[in-house]
């Protein structure tokens, strides 16, 4: 018999292989097991680093707005700087009114990028990097005298949000639409040339007080707003304003001006200020300012709690000015000066 | 002649013979129950590992997939419609699949579907409209009425606002009225 025969015939240690055999099957099945589990957990965390990264975008974007602006005419411009690290695609664009009445509320009025027809916006898409990026706003007249908010909804699911008109910026000049302001205590004073006006003779529409004719009765206004989340402003009666132009020694040299009451309209139709019918300016919401935050207030008076206009009488003189507010402010009188208005009267350069 | 009759006995003897058959049935014995508790091994470590492969499937399927749900509630405005509390939702999907809002809450209260408002599969990308129940169309424009009856939202107040998924996911927002 061959040594090959007595091996193939041979039974000894048959138990040991199938035995091996065995073991090697559950010892299989188990790495199986661990394999699929390994491959479930890789493609779960696959799940999760991508929908981290996308999260890391959404949370690295940087939408700054810088102004909201209307010329006559529109469309609104939503001025933004994209100071992320990625590009930024607006998916809609909500304007909410947020005054009682007029048009955006109480839902709010939609936009979305074309092809929309009426209303819609454009671009959308606001590269890395852009600074002074403007968007269209097309089919909405926001120039009525209301407040609005305007949000702008990422793809990311970001928002960022400002108001029209636009609050608080300081130096931001765009397109002729820019505001100024002062913030003083709970009071912030604008100095654009919208917000710093005066009437003459019998005018019931103000204009910009940086150039007024010379000695002319003007009555002044200007636009403030309360701040403070807390409490209520009340202006009092010797809130005023005194002007110094500029070269000018003795008679003329100063002018003077108190606060009038807040149906005063120009020099012809004025009254005098009486806390029976106060400039009340409303605590500020979350979100600043609400409407009722923001007050007109008229000067020319000639003395606390008088009616009148004020005159300057230097032609082609600038006029250093100064204003003092004085008010009631959490159960306290207060008061501060704002320092260093400038404005001419019948400069030659007035209509440059 | 004597050696077939030697060779005849032997034979015989062998035959008759009863030695040994005690370890033969041993190892019958053994091989027997080795054999049945390898089955047993075998049949536990299959139903196991089925078992352990289906509930860690799930969960891993699920979690991916509840994972992948991104909401952005983009506004929430309050206000008062025929002299009821509404409050009118945006939500934004912002993941990569669809999900399902089956549930919101208002400070703390529960409005679920399919009492308050069906449930509403929102596509990737899109707007949700939420809309009450039975109303048939979504309220105008482009969006959802929840109304709710509780004391009218003060302005300046804040309001919680809490959108739950089909699958779980829960996003919480605070709005001011």
């Amino acid at each position: 018999m061959t040594v090959y025969r007595r091996l193939a015939r041979s039974k000894k240690g048959m138990s040991t292989i199938f035995g091996g055999l065995f073991f090697v099957i559950i010892i299989l099945m188990g790495f199986n097991v661990m394999l699929w589990g390994f491959i479930q957990y890789d493609a779960y965390n696959h799940v999760i680093t991508s929908m981290s990264q996308r999260d890391q975008q959404a949370v690295s974007e940087n939408l700054i707005p810088i102004n909201a602006t209307y010329p006559t005419g529109g469309p609104l411009s939503v001025i933004v700087n994209n100071l992320g690290g990625s590009s930024v695609s607006i998916a809609t664009i909500y304007i909410w009114n947020t005054n009682t009445t007029g048009q955006c509320r109480p839902t709010p009025c939609i936009f979305n990028p074309p092809p929309q027809l009426s209303t819609y916006f454009t671009p959308a898409n606001i590269p890395a990097g852009a600074v002074n990026f403007v968007i269209h706003v097309v089919g909405i007249n926001v120039k009525d005298g209301n407040s609005y908010r305007i949000s702008l909804a990422t793809t990311r699911g970001r928002e960022f949000n400002l108001y029209y008109p636009w609050r608080f910026s300081s130096l931001i000049v765009n397109g002729g639409g820019g505001n100024f302001v002062t913030n003083i205590g709970p009071l912030a004073v604008y100095f654009d040339t919208k917000s710093f006006n005066y009437t003459s003779g019998s005018q019931t529409t103000s204009q910009s007080a940086f150039c007024m004719p010379a000695s002319t009765a003007v009555v002044l206004y200007i636009r403030l707003a309360n701040t403070d989340p807390t409490y209520n402003v009340t202006l009092l009666s010797q809130t005023g304003l005194q002007a110094q132009a500029y070269g000018v020694n003795g008679f003329g040299q100063f002018a003077h001006a108190w606060i009038l009451a807040p149906n005063s309209i120009n020099p012809s139709t004025n009254f005098a200020y009486s806390l029976s019918s106060p400039y009340l300016l409303q605590h500020a919401g979350p979100n600043g300012p609400v409407p009722a935050s923001f007050a007109v207030v008229k000067i020319g008076g000639g003395g606390p709690n008088t009616a009148g206009a004020v005159s300057f009488g230097n032609s082609n003189v600038s006029w250093i000015t100064f204003i003092g507010f004085y008010y009631f402010y959490n159960g306290q009188v207060q008061g501060q000066t704002i320092p260093f208005m400038d404005f001419v009267t019948s400069a030659p350069n007035c209509n440059t | 002649m004597s050696l077939v009759k030697w060779a005849r006995k032997t034979v015989d003897r062998n035959r008759r013979s009863r030695k040994a058959i005690s370890t033969i049935m041993a190892n019958l014995t053994m091989l027997i129950i080795v054999v049945s508790l390898s089955s047993l091994l075998f049949v536990w470590a299959v139903s196991s590992f089925g078992a352990y492969q289906g509930g860690a499937g799930y969960w891993f399927s699920s979690r991916s997939l509840a994972n992948q749900e991104r909401m952005s509630v983009e506004g929430v405005y309050f206000y008062n419609c025929n002299s009821l509390n509404c409050a009118l939702i945006y939500v934004r999907n912002v993941g990569t699949i669809p999900f399902t809002i089956v549930s919101v809450y208002i400070n703390s209260t529960l409005y679920n579907s399919p009492g308050q408002f069906p449930a509403l599969q929102v596509n990737v990308s899109q707007v949700a409209p939420i809309c009450p129940a039975g109303s048939g169309s979504c309220g105008i424009p482009n969006g959802g009425i929840i109304r709710f009856l509780q004391p009218s939202p003060g302005a300046g107040d804040t309001q919680t606002v809490t959108i739950a998924t089909q699958r779980g996911t829960v996003i919480t927002t605070t709005w001011v009225s």
